[in-house]
């Protein structure tokens, strides 16, 4: 039950989740921060039009691990594909072999992803985007 | 367990002993909500931020997208951090640091310089945001002597809490639904999905899962009218029309209340005649709503009442015929006899707690307030805003194109750019012999004054607030105050010492004198609620108020719940009708030269006013301001998803991307306000206001777009 899922039916879109990823992984200062929450305008079937957030699946086989030729990438023990950004080289094969489109590349071309607040959930917190998840659509789950 | 490193711990904000990170509890101060904060610190510095989820708080844990950028609110380059004075021209922005000696006491002298020789009146006392020290300020002003107070409140809440007055004879905080009971929620206008989306997100889908009957009346699609039973979207600004169509099917389907109005209203006769003209037919042609949904909207209403009628401050009165439009629409509420009942609006149960002399507790009549410069124009303002300048045409004031003119301007949070054509405030600071304004940022509006002073935020300052039913919390500051940064009530007590006024009851000296009193009448001491981190009950119950005492207490002149306003019948005035009549903004403006209603400042979730522009986590969550049009009618002018465009009104013209998108109607452009260069009220119409209210036609304006390449050809 480490994983963020989403109840795409009772998000609002209104992008709590991608500001409290950034006010966790980065100081005030980073202007150009980058979300490991992606977001992105939809149409709903009335014709609203809204943000809806996504980001990584952390898959079981995950394909972005497999194809790594440093170990930039790993699954750790809660199942979590954990980015290590000292090892990234900026090869984007990760890009290439993600079947969601979840990499992104900060200004220094290095890997963004989302590692579930791996370090929160271990010690007992939730990650930042589902504490702060203001309809209840984020998760934890399977 | 995996074995995390002190680096990693440090890295991922972890708090303990081993990162030295701990959590302190505050207050965010971004909006009004006043929600509770766990604020990481490390070093005495905020590290991270998230809703408070120890205490029983109604933000249970959460922030909204504006509070999670707290970190940047506070820590922004920016801040204003020393007093300063003007050494450049009036809008250059150029300033050098002074001590609060040099500024207090120059304040001080020219305060009374202009008493002395214009009188107090001619000093002009404002505020913005925050409101929490209004009523301190207003007494400041009855000592000094100035009926001029105003505050942002005059375009914001104060008409639709006027509106509410002429019917219900209590302000919009009186007339809430009752949420807990309600089996029908009307939502006229508000988006609390965005708006308030902390609080009201959760509650919002609770209802819809109780099986809670949710109309809502937005012209637009948003994600509250996404999970409603009915939305109507009526073109902006014809709300009344639309809320006197559902009156007539109401009545000649004999599904109004008249045992409750004949016992508990006035005017009903003169009413029942003048809506028997809406028509669902004759409704779609005004607002565009299909005649069918008018009926079935009437019918779900009264299926199941009482009804809630939930609304917000402003969206409905910022039209020129909003005054008139919220008081069609209360009056469903009387017509279904909601008011003042278990499951309707004003529903019986415990009195809204506050403080002492807090914000709107205790209203203060102003000295001298025949004399202000609003009362002429606005009488139904003067008699139910009693407390207040109604500030519009504060420009004009400046300029003394009011009865006599404004020499001083003693500002707290003031932005000029809240006011159509902002332009005319600039010129109109030029002319001032004194102008200081407080605030946490060096904004556009500080640039024009003469000095500027630092404030304190939320988060450097000890506060009190009543959580819940009566719990009270006291929150000491969580970092030093950066600079030499002083709260808004240190100023104001200062200012009055300086001026040798005596503020309060009992006087107040300094902001303990200020925190001691708020809590008088609780039956608490300021000692005991701060040895208590977690807060205390307010001891005593909880006054209950029954439907009983709620409508044998109706503060209207007649007493009884008005469905004919008889203090707009007094005003005798243009356009102060006694009924709630529907009249047209379309028919006083120029819609051949400019087909496309203009509808500004409806809520994007990151977006608060001018200062969120300022936050770059919020900022860059997409770009803004654009315009946001139909693809129906962006068709029909040939212009692409994307394309930069002109958009012009009888005012001016700026250029700006456009969107396609289907969440307003066809024929309306939106646009959100505020951005520092892209000011949408630099082309709305300064005189293009509500007659009763003064306030601003902000969503119901007319433009039209032009493509570039018209220019060059």
């Amino acid at each position: 039950m480490a994983k963020i899922i989403c109840e795409e039916k009772n998000c609002s879109g209104c992008l709590a989740c991608v500001v409290a990823c950034i006010d966790q992984h980065y100081d005030e200062t980073a202007g150009e921060a980058l979300s490991c929450r992606i977001h992105e305008k939809i149409t709903t079937e009335t014709g609203l039009v809204r943000y809806t957030t996504r980001t990584c699946h952390h898959c079981a086989d995950a394909p972005c691990v497999k194809v790594y030729p440093t170990e930039a990438l790993y699954i750790n023990e809660m199942g979590l594909v954990i980015p290590v950004r000292d090892k990234c080289i900026g090869c984007r094969a990760c890009e290439a072999a993600c079947p969601f489109d979840i990499p992104r590349f900060d200004g220094e071309g290095k890997l963004v992803k989302c590692d579930g607040c791996a370090a929160r959930q271990a010690h007992g917190l939730l990650p930042a985007c589902v504490r702060t998840c203001n309809t209840g659509a984020l998760k934890l789950g399977e | 367990m995996e074995k995390y490193t002190t680096e990693e711990l440090l890295q991922a904000r972890i708090p303990g002993e081993e990162t030295g990170i701990t959590v302190k509890r505050t207050i965010c101060g971004f909006c009004g909500e006043n929600c509770l904060v766990d604020a990481y610190m490390k070093d005495g510095k905020i590290i991270k931020v998230e809703g408070c989820d120890s205490l029983p708080v109604a933000n249970s844990g959460k922030l909204c997208v504006k509070g999670a950028a707290l970190k940047q609110t506070i820590y922004h380059p920016e801040r204003l951090l020393y007093p300063m004075k003007r050494v450049g021209a009036r809008g250059e922005g150029r300033f050098e640091r002074i001590t609060w000696e040099e500024a207090m006491s120059t304040i001080a002298q020219k305060m009374q310089e202009t008493k002395e020789s214009h009188g107090a009146k001619a000093t002009l006392v404002y505020a913005g945001h925050p409101k929490w020290f209004r009523h301190q300020l207003t007494e400041l002003c009855n000592a000094y002597g100035t009926p001029n107070f105003g505050t942002e409140s005059s375009s914001c809440a104060y008409a639709r809490m006027l509106a509410n007055e002429t019917v219900f004879g209590t302000t919009g905080r009186g007339a809430m639904p009752d949420m807990a009971n309600t089996n029908t929620l009307l939502i006229w206008g508000v988006n609390q999905m965005y708006s308030r989306s902390v609080t009201g997100s959760k509650s919002h889908l609770k209802l819809e899962e109780k099986g809670v009957n949710i109309i809502v009346v937005d012209s637009r699609h948003t994600p509250t009218t996404d999970h409603a039973t009915l939305h109507l979207q009526p073109i902006p600004g014809t709300d009344g029309a639309l809320a006197l169509g559902m009156a007539q099917v109401i009545i000649s389907e004999n599904r109004h209340d008249m045992a409750y109005i004949e016992k508990n209203c006035t005017g009903f006769e003169a009413y029942k005649d003048y809506v028997s003209g809406f028509t669902p037919e004759k409704v779609e042609a005004i607002t565009g709503v299909p005649a069918d949904l008018v009926i079935r909207a009437a019918r779900l209403l009264t299926e199941n009442g009482p009804f809630g009628l939930q609304m917000s401050a402003s969206p409905m009165v910022h039209h020129i015929n909003g005054v008139q439009n919220v008081r069609a629409i209360n009056a469903l509420v009387l017509l279904t006899g909601s008011f003042g009942v278990k499951g309707g609006t004003a529903g019986p149960g415990p009195g809204r707690g506050g403080f002492k002399n807090g914000f709107l507790m205790n209203p203060l009549h102003r000295v001298d307030a025949d004399q202000d410069l609003s009362h002429a124009e606005f009488p139904a303002w003067a008699q139910l805003n009693f407390y207040e300048t109604q500030v519009t045409r504060i420009a004009d004031y400046m300029e003394g194109k009011g009865d006599y003119p404004i020499h001083t301007l003693i500002a707290f949070g003031m932005n000029h750019h809240m006011w159509a054509q902002p332009e005319h405030v600039e010129e109109a600071f030029k002319g001032l012999d004194f102008f200081v304004n407080i605030d946490m940022y060096k904004t556009d509006t500080c640039d024009y004054a003469d000095i500027i002073l630092p404030a304190a935020t939320a988060l450097e300052r000890e506060q009190l607030l009543m959580m819940g039913k009566g719990q009270i919390l006291d929150l000491q500051p969580i970092i030093e105050p950066m600079g030499e940064v002083r709260n808004d009530m240190e100023i104001i007590l200062e200012l009055a010492q300086r001026l040798d006024l005596e503020i309060g009851d009992p006087v107040l000296k300094n902001y303990d004198d200020y925190l001691r009193m708020s809590l008088m009448g609780t039956g608490l001491t300021l000692e005991e609620l701060r040895a208590a981190p977690d807060g205390l009950p307010k001891p005593g119950k909880l006054a209950m108020r029954t439907t009983e005492q709620i409508l044998s207490n109706v503060r209207t002149p007649s007493g009884k719940l008005e469905f004919v306003s008889s203090v707009l019948e007094g005003c005798d005035m243009p356009h102060h009708d006694s009924l709630p009549v529907y009249r047209d903004f379309r028919e006083t403006l120029p819609m051949d030269e400019y087909p496309l209603i203009l509808c500004t400042g409806c809520r994007k979730p990151q977006l608060f006013h001018k200062r969120t522009y300022r936050m770059p986590w919020l900022n860059n969550l997409e770009e803004s301001p654009v315009i946001e049009l139909h693809p129906e009618t962006a068709k029909k002018l040939g212009i692409a998803d994307g394309e930069m465009v002109r958009v012009v009104t009888p005012i001016g013209a700026l250029e700006m991307r456009l969107l396609h998108d289907t969440s307003g109607l066809p024929g309306v452009v939106h646009v959100y306000h505020g951005a520092r260069d892209k000011d949408i009220n630099s082309l709305l119409d300064e005189k293009y206001y509500d007659p009763i209210s003064g306030f601003p036609g902000y969503k119901s304006y007319c433009c039209r777009l032009e493509k570039l390449e018209q220019k060059e050809a």
